[in-house]
């Protein structure tokens, strides 16, 4: 049959191509009819082969447009005809209920109707689907050449086009003519609805209607984002919701409390994420969620923090698990966490400030109950012990309660705020600022005071491991404390006055305290420190030193006065604090000591310029103390014993000064108080404070003073007791003043005004470092690094470092350079 | 040559051979031809859609190709299992049409050269050049017969390192080395080519639609006085529509290179009849571009 066809010149007539309307008519009919057949379901009767070879003739023959054309035609016809009816039969009154009437439909019979609808819809849909695929199958010549050629749309996707228009454009049969495509929507919409409050709907049936909305394009263009999906029903849908989602946070807001609302929140959220991938699309998630945390908290945060059962009851009532639902839902609208952040530092400068002023108002109280008239000064006097323990007690009162705060918010932070980092640096920021605050400057005293009673009582008895417990305390709040400088005075006052009388418990824990202090604040901060433990150290080698040199003299005396010396470095010791303010520096005026003390002083001078030629004693008698056994003469008594009575008394090195004097004396003369003061020499406070514990002081009066009255005044006269019972063989005479104490208002002053001297020095010293390196700098860049480098010390204020940069140009360290824009100095060398 | 290409293209041929596995049949007229869904429908959308949808086709597992042409479809189908088609004698009917060269020598270096010009003309169409290089990556998979071929070859470049067609031997050896063995100076099987490009067409096989327009041009230059031109050209013209270019720039090219084929009798009767080809003659006899 094909034998020798190459060769073949008779050939059947040739079709020309033109003159085939006839003949495409036929194909087309043949073609249609099969399309029926297609659409109907009877497809396995029909050869593909023949309708393809068919389609391939008609584009070959240049009757592609014309087919296109009735391949569409054919498809609305069927559409419009068949299927919309179809559809239509679906539509019920119970359908649209939901917008029109307020009752007459339940919600079941309403979803009743939905899912017929759906599945109506799905039906149809699914139908199309299959048998356009078909059809551009057998089309597909016609799609490869005609369309490609002349850029139409495939025939299948104009199908799916004609199937936008004519079913889901295709208006209801309802009055107001709503189309299928927005019926449709509200159905979705409204069983979403019921889910929401709680009925159960078929997610699947709905999912295969939102497939079709999502394959269908609202124009021609099929661009991404012109999905019907899109552009139909997701924005029906994000609005109904965001308008669901704001009556419902009112009503949450009005009815429940805060930790319920986040519960609910977070039901929410879990519930729309849940509903996009079971019923919607996994694109509308990130939309939807947008919605909900818009407006379950976004725009609700504020008063969800401020509610009642807020944030701040959720702290006062460590409702930890509430807080951490908070925390969890503004981290999702804001990184910053600002609404939370805000509440908690609100909360914390609150309690710590109530902290601070309870401390105040403690540190007050009896002060103001016994006396209210009365001035500092004097109240210090008179009700010494009482009133300066209460200050102790308050002191060491707020660093523990500022410390249990700390422990509470580091709790919160550790278990509700997943250890946020810029919560953490607000937390800190918040103790920084209350613990630093303008009205509270006493945080570093009594972070020192705090350590000092521990040093002296706390820490007895504990382990190893409870003492660095309270160490690390005492560290972490001093971590908070600006003015590190402030804080290194009171605890040079405080510890100088464990060293010197003794009174630390444990000299392994107060080095142990000096090494965590190294750490946290640098090694030039514990450098005078340190170099007060050296002179203890080595006093105490002189002290025996000196023992056996007397010993060795071999001037064996009986009476002999045993001397404990502590040499102390001036520079490196607070003696000014010691008690001794009243009187300048340097023009101290020197104690006249009783002979026989007068004695063995100078031979400790003597001794100590043979081991250290060229440096100069000076001899602080108000911070000695002194142990002098005293026999009181055979009085009788009021029990009626009679007898001699002996007392170790342990005084100050001025109350011995002071009682020799009356070792002189006979029993019934008397001195006056110019008298004492002219032989001693002792300055006029410390004598005024020694006679008051002698003789005022109702436990230690072994002096009468007369008149009997509670101040000394220069007037007075003062006899021997010879008839002072005392309950018990040794006898401390407490001079006031004696303990580490919080500082009364005009001390605080002192110290302050002290530390801002010395401030200014450090400014000083910054400033010349500075321009010494640097030569020139611009003020601005002066102050910015002077300010640097004092960070670890204290924070200077911008006003004095102007100050001291004016007086270093006036001492000519420094001079403005002129000429320039911006305000420079050179360094002059 | 007992490379994994080889090896593949061996194991289709034998496939086809023994029907082993078919799971559909290709019926033509009187012959029918066991072949293999995976391998027919992943080439062919036209094979694609006749397997998945629920047309007879599908149930029956047989397509009836009988209206088309039965060489065509024979060379079709021969194409699906060996990547080429009338390189070396088909079933016994088709042999005696189909006789190798006498001679591998003889017709050698005319064919080079041919073969060289051939290329070029290809590298006018753009569009063409990329089909043959698609198609040029099947290539490697020239069966084993071919192996003295290969030897002379190389014989040959040897001869003339510098001339320009050795370059192109080196570029793309197989296109060369796959367009040696079809070269026919008996048979010019122009005919035979059109169907082959045309049912390649029709089904959407477009590896086998560049093989035939390659192997067509590469006839049409040896035999573009062939008896058969008037014919194949009519072919051509008929069996795909105006836009698709690749036989008809190859003959429109042929027309402008022997302006004498003009005269003769019998092509002025097919291009009375073909008005498309008569056309586009005319376009380029004015000097207009001849398809726009």
């Amino acid at each position: 049959m094909i034998a020798g066809r190459g060769r073949q010149r008779i050939r059947p007539p040739r079709r020309g191509l033109h003159g085939d309307e006839i003949d495409f008519e036929n194909t087309w009919s043949t073609i249609a009819s099969a399309f029926r057949e297609i659409h109907t379901k009877n497809a396995s009767r029909l050869s593909y082969e023949e309708l393809y070879r068919h389609a391939y003739k008609v584009v070959l023959k240049k009757k592609g447009e014309e087919l296109y054309k009735r391949v569409c035609d054919f498809e609305h016809e069927w559409l419009s005809s068949e299927v919309r009816s179809a559809i239509q039969a679906l539509f019920s009154p119970n359908l649209s209920a939901g917008t029109q009437s307020l009752g007459g439909t339940t919600a079941n019979e309403r979803r009743v109707a939905g899912e017929k609808f759906f599945k109506g819809l799905k039906q149809a849909w699914g139908d199309h689907q299959i048998c356009m695929s078909m059809l551009a199958d057998v089309l597909m010549y016609m799609d490869r050449v005609y369309c490609h050629d002349h850029r139409r749309p495939s025939i299948y996707t104009a199908a799916m086009v004609l199937f936008r228009d004519d079913i889901l454009h295709a208006p209801t049969s309802d009055v107001d003519g709503k189309e299928v495509l927005r019926l449709l929507n509200h159905v979705i919409l409204d069983q979403i609805q019921m889910e929401r409050d709680g009925d159960v709907i078929d997610k699947h049936l709905i999912k295969s209607c939102v497939h079709m909305l999502d394959s269908l394009y609202q124009d021609e263009d099929e661009a991404e984002d012109q999905r019907l999906y899109n552009t139909s029903f997701e924005a029906a849908y994000l609005e109904t919701s965001r308008e669901f989602y704001r009556q419902e946070a009112d009503f949450l807001l009005r009815d429940s409390d805060a930790g319920a609302y986040c519960r609910h929140t977070r039901r929410r959220l879990y519930e729309e994420e849940e509903r996009c991938r079971s019923t919607l699309l996994d694109v509308t998630q990130p939309k939807i969620q947008q919605v909900v945390e818009d407006e379950l908290i976004k725009n609700r945060i504020h008063e969800l923090v401020e509610m009642e059962s807020g944030v701040r009851f959720m702290i006062d009532n460590d409702r930890l698990d509430e807080l951490n639902l908070i925390y969890d839902l503004n981290s999702r609208v804001d990184d910053k966490k600002a609404e939370l952040m805000r509440a908690i530092q609100k909360r914390i400068v609150e309690l710590g400030t109530d902290i601070n002023n309870a401390a105040i108002a403690a540190s007050q109280a009896p002060v103001s109950a016994p006396m209210p008239l009365e001035a500092g000064d004097k109240v210090k006097a008179q009700m010494p012990e009482k009133s300066l323990n209460q200050q102790t007690v308050a002191a060491i009162r707020w660093v523990e309660d500022v410390l249990q705060l700390k422990d509470k918010f580091d709790k919160i932070w550790e278990v509700s705020f997943q250890q946020d980092q810029p919560l953490q640096t607000a937390l800190t920021r918040s103790f920084a600022d209350f613990i630093n605050s303008p009205a509270f400057p006493r945080s570093s005293e009594y972070i020192s005071l705090f350590i000092d009673e521990n040093m002296k009582k706390g820490i007895k008895g504990k382990t190893e491991m409870e003492v660095d417990a309270v160490l690390e305390k005492a560290i972490i709040l001093l971590r908070y404390v600006q003015d590190k400088d402030l804080f290194e005075r009171y605890y040079k006052k405080h510890l100088c006055r464990r060293l010197l009388m003794n009174k630390s418990i444990s000299n392994d824990v107060e080095k142990a305290m000096i090494s965590k202090m190294k750490i946290e604040l640098g090694n030039n901060f514990t450098l005078k420190l340190e170099s007060m433990f050296k002179d203890m150290t080595i006093s105490e080698e002189l002290t025996s030193g000196f023992k056996k040199h007397v010993e060795g003299l071999g001037d064996k005396d009986p009476k002999r006065i045993e001397l404990a010396i502590n040499v102390l470095t001036s520079m490196t010791w607070p003696l000014e604090t010691m008690g001794s303010g009243d009187d300048a520096e340097g023009s101290r005026p020197r104690c006249i000591y009783p002979t026989a003390i007068e004695r063995i002083k100078r031979g400790f001078e003597k001794y100590y310029n043979e081991k250290h030629s060229g440096r100069q004693l000076t001899w602080l008698g108000n911070m000695g103390s002194a142990d002098i056994k005293a026999v009181f003469p055979k009085v009788p008594q009021k029990d009626g014993s009679f007898k001699e009575r002996r007392h170790d008394l342990n005084v100050s090195t001025y109350g011995m000064v002071i009682l020799l004097l009356f070792n002189d004396l006979p029993a019934d003369q008397h001195l006056t108080f110019e008298e004492i003061q002219a032989q001693t020499n002792i300055p006029k406070t410390d004598l005024i404070r020694n006679l008051q514990s002698l003789a005022v002081a109702p436990k230690t009066r072994i002096l009468i003073k007369d008149p009997m009255s509670k101040d000394v005044k220069s007037t007075d006269r003062f006899f021997f007791n010879e008839g002072f019972i005392g309950r018990f063989v040794k006898i401390k005479v407490g001079v006031v003043s004696s303990g580490n104490k919080v500082e009364s208002d005009r001390e605080r002053r002192e110290t302050e005004k002290k530390n801002d001297d010395s401030r200014g020095f450090c400014i000083e010293a910054a400033v010349v470092r500075i321009m010494k390196q640097r030569k020139e700098l611009s003020h601005q860049a002066l102050i910015i690094e002077t300010l640097n480098q004092l960070v670890g010390q204290f924070k200077p204020e911008v006003n004095m470092i102007k100050k001291k940069i004016e007086s270093l140009i006036e001492r000519e360290y420094l001079e403005r350079v002129e000429g320039v824009k911006i305000d420079s100095y050179r360094y002059l060398a | 040559m007992d490379s994994p290409n080889v090896e593949l293209l061996s194991a289709l041929a034998t496939l086809l051979q023994n029907g082993k596995y078919s799971d559909l049949t290709i019926v033509c007229g009187m012959k029918r031809y066991s072949v293999h869904r995976a391998l027919v429908c992943s080439r062919s959308e036209f094979f694609d859609g006749a397997c998945r949808n629920s047309f007879k086709e599908s149930e029956t597992g047989v397509i009836d190709l009988t209206e088309d042409d039965a060489e065509a479809v024979e060379h079709m189908v021969h194409y699906f299992y060996h990547l080429d088609y009338l390189n070396k004698p088909l079933s016994r009917r088709s042999s005696q049409r189909s006789s190798r060269p006498t001679s591998p020598t003889t017709s050698r270096l005319p064919t080079r050269r041919r073969t060289k010009k051939l290329n070029l003309l290809m590298v006018e169409d753009p569009l063409l050049a990329t089909m043959a290089a698609a198609s040029a990556a099947r290539d490697p998979m020239t069966p084993p017969d071919e192996q003295p071929n290969h030897y002379l070859e190389s014989i040959d470049s040897a001869k003339f390192p510098d001339t320009p067609m050795e370059q192109e031997f080196e570029e793309d050896p197989f296109e060369t080395a796959q367009a040696e063995p079809e070269s026919n100076v008996e048979k010019p099987y122009l005919v035979t080519h059109a169907k082959v490009y045309a049912i390649a067409e029709k089904y959407g096989i477009s590896g086998l639609k560049s093989l035939a327009r390659k192997k067509f041009a590469h006839q049409i230059e040896l035999h573009f006085s062939s008896s058969e031109l008037p014919e194949a050209c009519q072919e051509a013209y008929e069996t795909t529509v105006d836009s698709d270019r690749g036989l008809r720039d190859v003959i429109i090219q042929t027309f402008r290179a022997h302006p004498e084929l003009s005269l003769r009798k019998d092509v002025e009767l097919a291009v009375r009849e073909t008005p498309s080809l008569a056309f586009e003659l005319f376009r380029m006899a004015s000097g207009l571009p001849v398809f726009s």
